[in-house]
């Protein structure tokens, strides 16, 4: 469990990207909600991690920021900038070479064994 | 169902509590909190506002909310600075480049007819200049309720950059020149992208000018 966590640390900025690439806009708990839902239940995003991912994603200039008013309260939706969506696309290749390239390793490893 | 104002006013007193000072970040989190506990209070109709409020928390993880200001501030230095270099760079393109060139050529004329000491005077001036421009647009675009976004911006390396003549008058006068020229483009820089950050602000958290 605490390896599964890890691991999915690692990854948050490209998945984060990946659904934003997918959708015009979204708000950070629905960035919550879709994240368990591809995943059928079985990837918890705690929203301490997510929310530290998002902000650096703003940092680093690879989404957008923008208020809007939803009854009584304001919601606050990310988007990707042009940069974001260059870089969805790259990381979400590294992302893929990197699960290829471990699925080598570990097939080799239960070979020789 | 939708949750009333007054459990709404309820959030935000809740993340103040968790030591979440600035408006913004509360409106992210209190946006969050609403939208599952309307979820929760949906699925089960006996779950009361606060026990669901509780159980949300939770999923916030160990730490809750502790740690997501001090990341927030970290990650908006790093925006900041990295708009500050951005406008820099702004500042040699076409057409802030001819502001830019006009005081360059300000600066060596006067620079080649007078003393180190007039200079000193006049980088003095400069920042003073500076100084007022930012109260003028810190009182302009002042939020009621403390703002994360506006409540940094200090720029210690324009302080530098001002002093550097006290230290280098002995060496040359173009020396001295050099910083203030420098001096001058950081302002312009700062200057600018403070208007510009507390100006955003304004138009994205109204609910803090009001």
């Amino acid at each position: 469990m605490e390896q599964k966590n890890a691991l999915l640390k690692g990854s948050l900025a490209t998945i984060v990207l990946k659904l934003l690439s997918e959708n015009e806009k979204m708000y950070g708990y629905e960035i919550t909600k879709k994240v368990k839902a591809l995943s059928n239940g079985s990837l918890t995003l705690t929203e301490g991690a997510l929310y530290p991912a998002l902000h650096k994603l703003e940092a680093d200039g690879l989404v957008d920021v923008s208020i809007e008013n939803i009854g009584s309260r304001a919601r606050k939706y990310y988007s990707l900038t042009k940069k974001g969506k260059k870089e969805s696309v790259q990381k979400i290749n590294e992302l893929s070479r990197f699960f290829e390239q471990m699925q080598l390793v570990l097939n080799f490893k239960l070979t020789l064994s | 169902m939708q949750l009333t104002p007054e459990q709404i006013q309820q959030l935000f007193e809740f993340t103040e509590k968790k030591m979440v000072r600035y408006y913004d970040l509360q409106i992210e989190l209190v946006d969050h909190l609403a939208s599952r506990i309307e979820e929760k209070m949906d699925d089960d109709p006996a779950l009361s506002f606060e026990t669901a409020l509780q159980d949300v928390y939770k999923e916030f993880g160990l730490f809750g909310f502790s740690k997501i200001e001090q990341e927030k501030l970290t990650q908006l230095t790093k925006l900041y600075e990295r708009r500050f270099w951005d406008e820099v760079k702004r500042l040699f393109r076409w057409p802030e480049i001819m502001t830019v060139t006009f005081f360059l050529f300000l600066i060596i004329v006067v620079t080649r007819s007078t003393n180190e000491i007039t200079l000193l005077f006049i980088a003095v001036g400069i920042y003073i200049l500076y100084m007022l421009t930012q109260i003028f647009i810190n009182n302009k675009f002042k939020p009621k309720k403390i703002l994360l976004a506006t409540s940094y911006f200090s720029s210690p390396i324009i302080t530098l950059y001002f002093l550097a003549p006290f230290f280098v008058i002995e060496q040359s006068k173009y020396l001295l020149a050099a910083f203030i020229f420098i001096a001058l483009v950081s302002s312009l820089a700062t200057l600018r992208i403070s208007f510009v950050i507390k100006k955003e602000a304004k138009n994205n958290f109204p609910g803090a000018y009001a």
